[in-house]
């Protein structure tokens, strides 16, 4: 019906009602602009959100170099090939590869290694922040960027070339969706920004507080310590085998202080999440089907979406190299030349010192005299919160680290300038053996075990990294211990925090280990070898994956001549020899055929991790359990965690008559524990529900916003924390790249996600489903994607 | 006449909406001023919404980001509520008339 006539009376209700419409109506639109809508409308909202503007934002096609042409050219993957004749215009196009595609990640890094993440998260970054500003890795970085600019004028021109394009990515796109989310933009690149990147890769990788944690638990255990906390692993897979028999070093003097728990406990939370390590290998021409020899290389770190490493192609006019590197860093890292193959992996050396000093106020007593500790306010600026000051202090011997009154001084290779740089920048442009192993002497930090071979049949093994040789009353003594620092007690020779350093007093490079045309080398973190000629490190990591590899080469070489698919196998060989030591046990102690499913599958079981696997789940549930029932009461009565407890070496190995089960708090025996441990295991899987492996070893890598569409899809996956293919559920660490480089052909190559950091790109988590799988792809030359053209500036 | 004048100013909420959210509300207010009912006019501001968001999913498809996109679980729904609610919204300009067609 239309209402033709309108009654007077009507006028005010029409009025009313109207003013009703406008008010919802301009009530949304004031909402939206002035409440806190605003910000989801402003950022989600279909075609103008600000999330969706930095997605679908691409580079130029053209973009004005200062340092003259270049070309960057994306392959299917979002892999860069950028080409150029000047080595400034094609680090100046990586630069603006990597702004363009990895900006967020490294602001981020950044911030958490200059302790600026509060600013932008909030209070919940606090003591990360307040840890690594005492730590002062801001300062390492400027330190060594004053030193590189005049040791080495052309990596330093490099460095400038590539922030410059970083910044100009930055500027000529939208920023990445993250910035958007936060509501915050990127400060300009520096070449400190890089160098404070290597130190945040070499922190990941030797920032080890074990002298500390070890004292703590040696306190708390007593007697029982050393037989669950071995200094060597008694095994027959060091890195380089044939060696004499290791001889136990001992340090005869105690620690000159063990900090109690507060700081210990503070400190563990800024080390290596669990399980960083690596594998690589190198097998000689002499045994491989083409003659040439292959490069093996899979590091396992943190799995993070978007992933540590990014893959690059780089064309120079007299050398190519690709691979990967970490996004902030130009140089390719891990990779090949037109020359030669390279990897590493982590030494595990200790780099390391912590210092007990006597202190009066703001002073500290060193060799007889009393000296004021160098002292410095910094604020560190908190999102949404009181901002926090923290007194920075440091001492002859490096920085203050205190909690709650506790204080250790501390010494890390990584304060000091390094050559580092130099050497990544050399290896790209490395000519062969010779060339490459002049470039690895100034591989300064980390201390990492490198492998290489060329293309004239050469293969090299390394432990490179300065190490530290510490003297206590002019005799060589282990550091594994705190020292007294007001002693000046096993001071590092030639060691300049926040300066350049001599390194008089480290281990020489032609001590340290290393081999030139072995038949094979594998490194796997375990033992480098069984009597080395000085102190390398604390402790190393378990050698289940070193004595696997050895194990399969040993056994393929024997027999036949080795391919790149049987490197292939071998990375991602998913056997077990924990379960190969323990289901025996499990065996003996336990009907398993009255355990019922998964437990019935041990007897015929081949040991191998995979996602089909019923027994596999059923060992895993096991260990998890057992290692429960092992450790959990006995090691919380000593007012110690589960962080704590003995590595699995130690645990598969546990026999009957340890002391350790003569305490009220710990299992009768170990087969007493094995019996509770499938008792337990069998009731988590019914909880759970869980039928093969699969179920329970689940890839599921999260953004560092943790939401739901930036973190990755979730995959089954093969391998355990001690299978070759190595993945840790629990902390999310596993390999990071993994790479078979023959030199006669193509490198296969996979990375856990993808290339391009963008959320919302197929590159973003393209290649995860094959890392899941196992798969592989040819890291070929078909670059036929997006092209970005820089030129001018000549 | 009208449907040309609609056709103007619908054009013009989505360039509006290309650079900032308020043109979605406001092409339901166009639509909902200048539509013939009041279900029309509700019906007109969703519909608004809904052709804005299938012209983003043109957007995001064209830079290769429609898949990412659909994947993304809450993003897509808050950002598929946004359109469908400022249109219809907007269309309750149909109110703001004189003389109102009730039925």
């Amino acid at each position: 019906m239309v209402c033709d006539s309108y009654p007077e009376d009507m006028d005010d209700v029409d009025t009313v009602r109207r003013g009703l419409i406008a008010a919802v109506i301009g009530g949304v639109a004031a909402g939206g602009v002035f409440s806190p809508a605003a910000t989801y409308l402003d950022q989600f909202a279909p075609l103008s959100g600000d999330v969706w503007n930095a997605t679908i934002d691409q580079p130029p096609s053209d973009v004005d170099s200062p340092h003259g042409r270049a070309t960057l050219q994306y392959d299917g993957r979002r892999v860069p090939e950028v080409s150029a004749d000047e080595e400034a215009a094609l680090y100046y196009a990586v630069g603006y590869a990597h702004g363009t595609d990895r900006l967020f990640q490294m602001d981020l890094q950044r911030r958490l290694m200059r302790g600026q993440l509060s600013a932008v998260v909030g209070d919940a970054a606090l003591d990360s922040d307040e840890f690594h500003v005492r730590m002062d890795f801001a300062r390492a970085a400027a330190a060594n960027w004053t030193a590189l600019q005049s040791r080495n004028p052309t990596v330093a021109d490099i460095l400038e070339a590539y922030a410059e394009g970083v910044n100009a990515a930055r500027d000529d796109q939208h920023l990445p969706p993250e910035f958007e989310l936060l509501d915050f933009e990127p400060a300009d690149w520096t070449p400190a920004d890089t160098l404070i990147l290597q130190l945040q890769i070499a922190w990941t990788l030797t920032g080890s507080f074990e002298t500390l944690r070890r004292a703590r638990i040696r306190d708390a255990l007593g007697d029982d310590y050393d037989a669950l906390f071995p200094r060597r692993y008694d095994h027959d897979s060091p890195i380089l085998r044939g060696s004499a028999s290791f001889a136990e070093r001992r340090s005869a003097d105690s620690d000159a202080a063990v900090p109690d728990a507060a700081l210990t406990d503070w400190l563990s939370a800024f080390e290596s999440p669990d399980g960083v390590g690596s594998n690589s290998w190198v097998v000689s021409g002499d045994h491989t089907d083409s003659g040439s020899p292959l490069v093996a290389n899979d590091p396992h770190l943190s799995l993070l979406a978007p992933p540590v490493w990014y893959q690059q192609h780089l064309d120079a006019t007299d050398y190519w190299v690709r691979g990967v590197t970490f996004p902030g860093v130009p140089f390719v890292v891990i990779g090949e030349n037109h020359a030669g193959a390279w990897g590493f992996t982590n030494v595990g050396a200790d780099v390391l010192d912590c210092y007990a000093y006597e202190t009066d106020g703001g002073q500290y007593r060193y060799r007889g005299e009393w000296r004021d500790f160098d002292t410095e306010e910094h604020t560190i600026e908190v999102a949404d919160g009181d901002d926090r000051t923290v007194t920075k202090r440091t001492t002859v011997h490096g920085p203050l680290v205190e909690r709650e009154g506790q204080r250790v001084g501390v010494s890390w290779t990584g304060l000091t300038a390094t050559a580092t740089t130099d050497a990544v920048y050399a290896f790209a442009r490395s000519d062969g053996l010779e060339d490459f192993r002049a470039a690895v002497r100034d591989f300064d930090l980390p201390t990492q075990h490198v492998v290489y071979a060329d293309r004239d049949g050469n293969t090299y093994y390394k432990t490179t990294g300065r190490i530290p040789i510490r003297r206590v009353d002019g005799e060589a003594v282990p550091g594994w211990r705190v020292f007294d620092g007001s002693a000046g007690e096993a001071e590092w020779e030639g060691f300049t925090p926040y300066g350049e350093s001599t390194w008089d007093g480290f281990v020489p490079f032609e001590e340290k280990p290393g081999a030139v045309n072995a038949n094979y080398v594998a490194t796997a973190n375990q033992r480098v070898v069984d009597d080395p000629q000085h102190y390398l490190a604390e402790s190393y990591s378990t050698p289940f994956r070193g004595e696997r590899i050895y194990e399969l080469l040993d056994g393929w070489a024997a027999d036949r001549d080795l391919t790149p698919a049987d490197m292939r196998a071998l990375q991602t060989d998913a056997l077990d020899t924990r379960a190969r030591r323990l289901v025996p046990r499990v065996l003996d102690a336990v009907d398993v055929e009255s355990a019922g499913t998964p437990f019935d599958a041990l007897p015929d079981w081949d040991y191998r991790m995979t996602p089909e696997s019923e027994a596999a789940l059923a060992f895993a549930a096991f260990l998890d359990a057992y290692r429960e029932r092992l450790y959990s009461e006995g090691f919380n009565a000593a007012g110690l965690g589960e962080d704590d407890w003995p590595t699995d070496w130690v645990t598969v190995h546990l026999e009957d008559d340890a002391s350790w089960f003569e305490r009220a708090e710990t299992p009768e025996s170990a087969t007493a524990a094995v019996g509770a441990a499938v008792d337990a295991a069998a009731a988590r899987i019914a909880d759970e529900g869980w039928e093969t492996y699969g179920d329970y070893n689940v890839v599921a890598l999260e953004h560092p916003f943790d939401q739901s569409f930036l973190n990755y899809p979730e995959f089954e996956t093969d391998g355990s924390p001690a299978t070759v293919n190595n993945f840790r559920r629990d902390s999310d660490v596993g390999a990071s790249w993994r790479m078979v480089v023959p030199m006669n052909g193509d490198a296969t190559v996979v990375l856990p996600g993808g290339n391009d950091g963008d959320p919302f790109s197929e590159s973003y988590d393209d290649q995860l489903r094959a890392w899941a799988d196992g798969d592989y792809y040819t890291f070929d030359r078909t670059f036929d994607g997006r092209t970005v053209r820089f030129g001018g500036g000549e | 006449m009208r449907r040309i004048v609609l056709a103007g100013v619908v054009l013009a909420a989505f360039a509006l909406s290309a650079v900032h959210w308020l043109g979605l509300l406001v092409g339901g207010v166009a639509v909902g001023l200048l539509a013939g009912s009041w279900p029309r006019a509700l019906a007109g501001g969703a519909g608004f919404g809904l052709v804005a968001w299938l012209g983003f999913l043109a957007v995001l498809a064209n830079a290769g980001r429609l898949d990412g996109y659909l994947a993304s679980g809450q993003l897509l729904y808050v950002s598929l509520a946004i359109p469908l609610v400022l249109g219809t919204v907007g269309a309750l300009s149909y109110f703001l008339r004189t003389r109102v067609r009730t039925a």
